[in-house]
């Protein structure tokens, strides 16, 4: 699987292709000689049918002029020889080296009856003793057949035959007859310039291979380097998305891990020190998923796993091992150990998703959950809940909204209560559907709280904040969930944005809302203080009703307290909420904390908050949200 | 002499080796050939090459005759026409490309040299 991602098909291709044309070629070269040796064959046999065609005629030819005992005739008669021998040089032609005829003694051994050789030294005398060389002799002999030995020197084929004469069945002498056989030579030079071209195309072939081969080697070795973090040595998201193109979404569980308080560690030790953590994580890790596991440095100190099993009980297993191993195990940084603890989210049916980006938006909805609850743990993202399709769906349109401009925001002027003069304006986000209907935040934020849309929006939120700081000499405030200050990157777009404009943050509060119990308020004072810092002001939204309570007063340092809309209605004639809201303003005075009335619809309504000395009110009875301020 | 190959002159120095051994009963015998033959200079071998016929054990004809002084040393021919020589024992040649040896029955006999079986088929 891997080894297709990192060297591709091209690779593997060539590796099969390699052989292949290996073997053609070599098979090729095989049925060349074949047909070259068919054509030798041939071109011999021919031959060899002319001579023996050419030597049984001959002795036909002695039988007819000596009679049928011709070898015993010539044996005893010297003239007649002579005659015999003069004939039988008239067969030789200039292939011919040397052509004699050889007779049997009363041992059964040859000897030399007749020979056409010139040269006095290669000459056999009559009743010298033929010694023959190769085993075709004896064979003829006894078989009574004509046998061939070929034999190659120099450049030539040197053929010798032995042709039997028998009589009676008997066989008595043998012709024998040596040739050259230079049509093989020739064939052979025939076919030199094919040879060449077969050669050295195979060779060029094979150059352009073996380069293709090696060039290719390269360029996977880049292409791998390519795939790993250099820092971690861990793949990266080139190599995830080229994986994702050869693998459907639901092939793998989807674990997305983060590193716990990681920036924390950058910011007091340094980033140097922070390689070094994000490696010797990313080692830990590594030590102690499986072979078939993919991990993938996903973003800063973000990690993907890709678990390729049906189970979650596995994948949890996996996950629970790679947490208590990375808590067990402290990152050793100069002198000091430190203690890294890592929080992940399982999204185990990345199927339901439609795309991978959604797959991993649900596993990271389970890794906010996990920091959420106190990090160090590993948590699934309910798909009962919101990961459904509909929450996907809603995520879609908003990100489409976002694209298209179609989320914007509003203000609702905040008067002074004794003065009715404008105090500032609370800044509402609003959403405008392909209808051109507009929804409110409340239907649309939740779903999409831990996505980087979210963050998106908030960037955007606090652009149109700082344009309309710069612009008008307005003071604002926008809301923020308690949630987000949790989240690194929104807070850095508030020091982005205001850090180096502080007189647009001293102008600048920020409403917090509250959707589930906060428990950590170590954390969240120490954002407000980096907020605060900015002389941006804090204001608890809602305060009364839900999780907004008196415990927010007492942990976190606020400049304004907005009281709940729900106690606001109908104060005039609910004596109960007026007590609260009294009781709520008295402590407020005391604490010199400042209060605002939400949701004043009525006179009546707002007398009563002026009598009750609320500094600040809002509400359709003062002013409805419009997207421009008030003159 | 015919063109000889380096397998050629090597196999005609083991069949003068062999016909030397035969011939004498000398453990390492001296060989004398007026004329050059390039297999009688191959080293090593069984025989020790002289350089004057008085010296040697056998003598290698390479002419249609030798001195006289000579003709009592073990002559051995390089023709099958020395054979005709009374003096000469056998004779090695090549002849049509094909290695020939032949030893005369009557000289070995008349000096008591006795054949292996391997050699007595050459025996003429």
């Amino acid at each position: 699987m891997r080894f297709l991602v990192q060297y591709g098909r091209t690779f593997t291709i060539l590796l099969f292709l390699f052989p292949i044309l290996g073997f053609s070629a070599y098979y090729l070269y095989l049925k060349y000689e074949d047909t070259k040796q068919d054509i030798f064959d041939i071109v011999q046999n021919n031959l060899l049918n002319n001579k023996h065609e050419l030597l049984h005629l001959y002795v036909r030819h002695l039988g007819n002029e000596f009679g049928e005992n011709f070898i015993e005739v010539l044996k005893k008669d010297t003239k007649k020889r002579i005659q015999a021998e003069k004939e039988l040089s008239l067969l030789k032609s200039t292939d011919v080296k040397f052509l004699y005829l050889l007779y049997v003694d009363e041992h059964g051994k040859l000897r030399y009856l007749l020979d056409t050789t010139q040269d006095l030294n290669e000459k056999g005398e009559f009743q010298q003793r033929f010694f023959p060389q190769q085993n075709i002799w004896l064979k003829a002999l006894n078989q009574k057949k004509t046998e061939v030995a070929t034999q190659t020197k120099i450049d030539k084929l040197w053929i010798s035959m032995a042709y039997p004469i028998v009589i009676q069945e008997k066989t008595t002498a043998l012709l024998g007859i040596d040739f050259s056989h230079e049509e093989h030579l020739q064939i052979n030079k025939t076919l030199v310039p094919l040879e060449n071209i077969y050669f050295y195309s195979a060779i060029f072939i094979v150059v352009m291979l073996i380069s293709a081969f090696f060039q290719l080697v390269i360029y996977y070795k880049h292409r791998k380097k390519s795939f790993i973090d250099p820092l971690t040595g861990m793949y990266n998201r080139q190599y995830l998305s080229e994986l994702l193109k050869k693998y459907p979404v639901g092939h793998f569980q989807l674990l997305i891990m983060d590193l716990d308080h990681f920036k924390q560690v950058n910011d007091i030790y340094g980033h140097d020190a922070g390689d070094i953590v994000l490696s010797t994580i990313s080692e830990r890790v590594r030590s102690v998923i499986r072979k078939k596991d993919i991990l993938i440095r996903y973003g800063g100190e973000e990690f993907l796993l890709l678990i390729p099993d049906k189970e979650k009980a596995v994948s949890l297993a996996l996950a629970e091992r790679i947490r208590q191993h990375v808590k067990e195990h402290p990152v050793n940084l100069n002198d000091c150990q430190l203690s890294i603890t890592i929080s992940m989210g399982l999204n185990p049916n990345p199927s339901h998703a439609k795309t991978f980006e959604y797959a991993i938006k649900i596993a990271d909805q389970g890794l906010y959950k996990a920091k959420h609850l106190g990090r160090d743990r590993v948590e699934i993202y309910d798909d009962k809940k919101p990961t459904n399709e509909d929450a996907l769906q809603k995520l879609c349109d908003v990100k489409e909204a976002l694209d298209l401009n179609r989320i914007y925001c509003i203000y609702q002027p905040m008067f002074n209560t004794q003065t009715l003069e404008v105090y500032k304006y609370e800044l509402l986000i609003r959403m405008q559907d392909p209808q051109g209907k507009m929804i409110v935040p409340d239907k649309f934020l939740s779903s999409i709280r831990y996505t980087q849309v979210y963050i998106e929006i908030t960037r955007r939120v606090l652009k149109q904040a700082f344009e309309a700081l710069e612009e008008h000499d307005v003071k604002l405030s926008i809301n923020l969930d308690l949630q987000d200050l949790f989240n690194d990157e929104i807070l850095e777009i508030f020091v982005d944005t205001f850090e180096k404009n502080l007189s647009f943050a001293q102008r600048l509060s920020i409403e917090i809302l509250e959707h589930e119990e906060i428990l950590e308020f170590e954390l969240i004072s120490e954002r407000l203080t980096k907020l605060r810092k900015l002389g941006i002001k804090i204001a608890i939204d809602d305060f009364g009703s839900g999780f907004a309570n008196y415990k927010y007063m007492l942990n976190m340092n606020i400049d304004i307290l907005k009281i709940d809309g729900s106690l606001i209605s109908n104060i005039d004639k609910n004596e109960h909420a007026y007590k609260i809201v009294q009781s709520i303003q008295t402590l407020a005075e005391s604490l010199g904390i400042e209060t605002v009335a939400e949701q004043v619809e009525t006179q009546a309504e707002l007398d009563c908050i002026k009598a009750l000395n609320i500094n600040y009110a809002q509400g359709y009875h003062l002013a409805k949200p419009s997207a421009n301020f008030l003159d | 002499m015919s063109l000889l190959f380096a397998d050629d002159v090597e196999i005609e120095k083991n069949i003068y080796e062999t016909i030397f051994l035969a011939l004498v009963k000398t453990e390492k015998p001296n060989v004398y050939s007026k004329d050059t033959i390039e297999s009688l200079g191959l080293r090593p071998a069984l025989f020790t090459q002289v350089y004057k016929c008085s010296q040697a054990d056998i003598v290698v004809m390479t002419k249609s005759s030798i001195p006289k002084s000579c003709q009592d040393k073990v002559v051995v021919g390089t023709r099958y026409r020395h054979l005709r020589k009374p003096y000469v024992y056998g004779a090695f040649f090549w002849q049509k490309g094909r290695p020939n040896i032949l030893f005369k029955r009557t000289k070995l006999k008349e000096n008591n040299i006795v054949l292996t079986s391997k050699l007595i088929d050459y025996m003429e």
